[in-house]
């Protein structure tokens, strides 16, 4: 199921492993929780191998690797202060002292300890959860979709508090998700599982501007792909001459383009004219469908944030900010 | 769970519970093969024999789709519709499952010849064992994802469409778990026939061990009932296929929509009414009925008999207590790795518990004293080997009540705990026996209740000092009057009317909000 997954998670930070399902990520991370054992490859904690087939599997108990699941598993028959204090010494968790500490790192209120998680939010089901796998002072902690299922308003704080008690204890951190803006705002790392493979890891502005495929682009965020002729440093197309980032190659290529670097003008303003056939209302944000008037069937997908300004049907001149990158036809 | 597995020490418990449960299904093998092949030949090749094969096969065949049709329809009136007093009623329903078989074989048998025959013997399996299907069925359905059943009538299935084609595939697995039960149970019953004149295979084995002595001759019959075992068992497995209990789901737990009866609230409660008063009317209503049919002889020989009945209840209960212990403590590594892991090994080893289950209960019996008798004599005619006969011979029971519970539970919370440092052991400690605590208590009640309404066993293993209510009112009962016997029918009813009790409200179930 998994193969070739070399991944380094640096001490002190937290690396967010993307995939969508079936990638394998939930396989990954019981492997490293030591819940499976692997056929082949090595895990191992600092300078401790805790599986290596054949020779070492390292307990689950015995790997000192927290462990935050999906909906935070909280245990039903105990109260919040017995929850955090599960996997401290009988010393500790009797002084209080260490509980209280992991409930302050996830910024919850003493009063806390005595609830059941019965009468938890979904958020504070998960600070919950967070403070109980940090409370024994991990070497390293896994989070297994620590937002899903919880609104957005919910979410952002839980998000903020999760990764505030995260930062604050230094703590080695493996976060994994679906959604790719979790994994870009979360990590310091990004990885990308796709079918039991890690294709890329990257810092998130890497991972964006330059993805190691046209999948992984399309998978970390919106793409507009069109072809184009590229010849010493940069690539002539449908939208006129662009700046290639890197890549030196020369030839016919696929251009990767993020719709957010498609700029609208008024027409006549430079630029390729096109006409507004679509537009997706977000918030903040809008997208755009856009027709090319020279003929070309490309489709072109462009954002903008003065939705009040664009209707259907309306013509303008769009360019291309920045560099693009670009891939084998 | 699937893929946290099953640790070496797990199926090591796991191995040992299933030899040790397994011990008289070995032995009768022993028996069998040192008996030769004509004893063999003449036990099983007589006519006589295979007529009382064919009337157990006729009981089971005639006695189990009853009980599928009656469970699962009690079971979904009880935890899908707005049918007015169902805690009640739920108690009802399960009641006639602990309720000695043989105080309600007695009490049909006082109906008169149609019911000492077939009718009898057939109707005694189905009121008697359609509880298991109840119990399980029920569990399952209150697994059940109301969203599924929902998405079928919005696709314009009707309300009986839905059931036949969403509801009942759910709930399948629960149902042929519990008919395999009862079709084990209806092959080699006893006790349930003692009152009545209707032979069976378990008679026979009964013949050849008290009047021919023979027990070579019972054990090769008995290897006729473990092959049929074996091919039921194996046929469940296959029906069943991938299909496994339903878990819950995750996210909030809704509480699935409850039909209305309206109008057939009537019609309902009339037919529930009925199927309660033939399951348990019958013998609590009899009970009462020797209690007030008493003439002076029956009455002086019932309060001479009064001194007994303390003693006996006493050892009763420390029998199907201690014989609880046995049985749960042995189901419970094989619960936990069924739960855990569908593996052949561990189908295997749940498997092989069935086996003994299988067996006539007084062979089994007499293969544990015959062992006993040949390597651990201290143990002969003691306390501790009838409690472990007991114990072992309701393993099957205590691995489904277990399974309901340990089913229910998110695999995460254990795995919750390995990762805070527990070990296998310390979380299953710490984490799942809190939280499974209500089903255990169900399993340990399942097993007492069964003990308590067994008598095959208790007569061949009984010490000779001691006497329990089950073997006293089998002595009063083919004596002068019922009378005599009812003293101890009352207090076995009574017990059984608790187990029941207790039974209904923690079956399948886990603790969700703890001690405040």
């Amino acid at each position: 199921m998994l193969t070739g997954v070399d991944l380094v998670v640096p001490e002190g930070t937290l690396t967010a492993i993307l995939g969508s399902s079936g990638s394998g990520k939930t396989t990954l991370l019981r492997v490293v929780m030591g819940f499976v054992a692997p056929d082949s490859g090595v895990v191992s904690v600092g300078d401790r191998v805790v599986a290596d087939p054949g020779r070492i599997h390292v307990a689950p108990d015995k790997r000192a690797i927290g462990y935050v699941a999906q909906e935070g598993a909280l245990f039903p028959h105990l109260t919040v202060a017995e929850n955090v204090g599960f996997g401290l010494s009988r010393s500790e968790r009797r002084s209080r002292r260490r509980v209280e500490e992991a409930l302050d790192l996830v910024g919850l209120e003493h009063g806390y300890a005595e609830r059941r998680p019965q009468e938890l939010s979904g958020g504070e089901q998960r600070r919950v959860a967070l403070a109980r796998a940090l409370a024994p002072r991990p070497a390293a902690v896994l989070l297994d979709e620590p937002f899903s299922g919880l609104d957005a308003a919910l979410r952002a704080e839980t998000r903020s508090a999760v990764l505030g008690a995260l930062a604050a204890t230094g703590a080695t951190a493996v976060l994994v998700t679906h959604d790719q803006a979790e994994a870009l705002s979360t990590g310091r790392e990004v990885a990308v599982l796709r079918d039991g493979r890690l294709v890329q890891t990257a810092t998130p502005p890497a991972l964006y501007r330059t993805p190691v495929d046209l999948d992984v682009a399309r998978f970390v965020g919106e793409a507009v792909v069109l072809p184009g002729e590229a010849r010493g440093g940069s690539v002539t197309c449908v939208l006129g001459a662009l700046a290639v980032r890197g890549d030196e190659r020369d030839g016919p290529v696929q251009i990767m383009i993020r719709p957010e670097q498609i700029r609208l003008r008024p027409t006549g303003d430079g630029g390729v004219a096109a006409r507004v056939v679509a537009k997706s209302f977000f918030g903040a944000e809008t997208e755009l469908h856009l027709e090319l008037l020279n003929g070309a069937a490309t489709p072109v997908v462009a954002r903008t944030f003065d939705e009040a300004t664009v209707e259907v049907g309306d013509e303008r001149s769009i360019a291309v900010v920045g560099p693009v990158t670009v891939y084998e036809p | 769970m699937g893929r946290s597995g099953v640790s070496k020490g797990l199926l090591a418990a796991c191995v040992l519970s299933a030899l040790l449960v397994a011990i008289p299904v070995l032995i009768t093998i022993v028996q069998a093969v040192q008996g030769g092949l004509s004893a063999a030949r003449s036990a099983v090749g007589s006519q006589s024999t295979l007529t009382l094969v064919l009337h157990s096969i006729e009981v089971a065949a005639v006695a189990t789709p009853i009980c599928a049709v009656l469970g699962v329809a009690t079971a979904w009136f009880v935890e899908r519709t707005n049918l007015p007093g169902r805690g009640v009623w739920a108690v009802i329903f399960v009641a006639p499952l602990t309720i000695p078989p043989f105080v309600t074989s007695y009490a049909w048998a006082y109906f008169g010849r149609p019911f000492q025959g077939f009718i009898g013997a057939a109707g005694i399996i189905a009121f008697t064992y359609y509880p298991i299907v109840f119990l399980l069925v029920m569990v399952s359905l209150r697994g059940l994802d109301p969203a599924l059943e929902e998405t079928a009538r919005s696709l314009g299935l009707g309300g009986w469409k839905t059931f036949f084609r969403v509801v009942l595939p759910q709930v399948r697995p629960a149902l042929y778990g519990g008919v395999l039960l009862i079709v084990l149970d209806a092959l080699v019953e006893f006790d349930a026939f003692v009152g009545l004149k209707f032979q069976t295979f378990s008679f026979s084995v009964y013949a050849q061990y008290q009047l021919g002595f023979s027990p070579s001759g019972a054990a090769a019959l008995s290897l006729a009932s473990i092959a049929l075992c074996l091919v039921l068992l194996f046929g469940e497995a296959r029906l069943r296929g991938h299909a496994n209990y339903t878990r819950v789901s995750q996210g909030a737990p809704r509480t699935p929509h409850r039909y209305a009866l309206g109008r057939a609230t009537i019609p309902v409660l009339i037919g529930l009414a009925a199927v309660s008063a033939v399951s348990v009317g019958i013998p609590v209503g009899m009970l009462v009925r020797w209690f007030s049919e008493s003439t002076g002889a029956a009455l002086s020989t019932a309060s001479g008999n009064l001194r007994y009945l303390l003693p006996a209840t006493i050892t009763s209960i420390e029998i199907g207590a201690a014989a609880a212990v046995v049985g749960v403590l042995l189901a419970l590594p094989i619960a936990v790795a069924v739960v855990r892991s569908r593996s052949g090994v561990v189908t295997l080893l749940e498997r092989v518990t069935y086996l003994a289950f299988g067996l006539p209960d007084l062979v089994a019996a007499i293969a544990i004293a015959y062992a006993a008798s040949h390597w651990l004599h201290s143990l002969y005619g003691s306390f501790a080997l009838l409690v472990f006969a007991e114990g072992i011979l309701f393993v099957p029971f205590a691995v489904v009540a277990l399974r309901a519970a340990l089913g229910q539970l998110e695999p995460s919370l254990e795995e919750s705990a390995r990762s805070l440092g527990s070990g296998g052991l310390e979380s299953f400690w710490r984490v799942t026996m809190p939280l499974i605590r209500p089903g255990l208590a169900a399993a340990l009640v399942l097993v007492f209740v069964f003990t308590l309404g067994d008598l095959s066993t208790a007569q061949v293993l009984l010490p000779v000092n001691l006497y329990t209510l089950g073997t006293e009112f089998n002595a009063n009962s083919s004596t002068v009057a019922f009378t005599a016997a009812s003293p101890f029918a009352a207090v076995l009813i009574v017990l059984a009317l608790a187990s029941a009790y207790l039974l209904m409200t923690r079956f399948g179930r886990v603790r969700t909000a703890g001690r405040r």
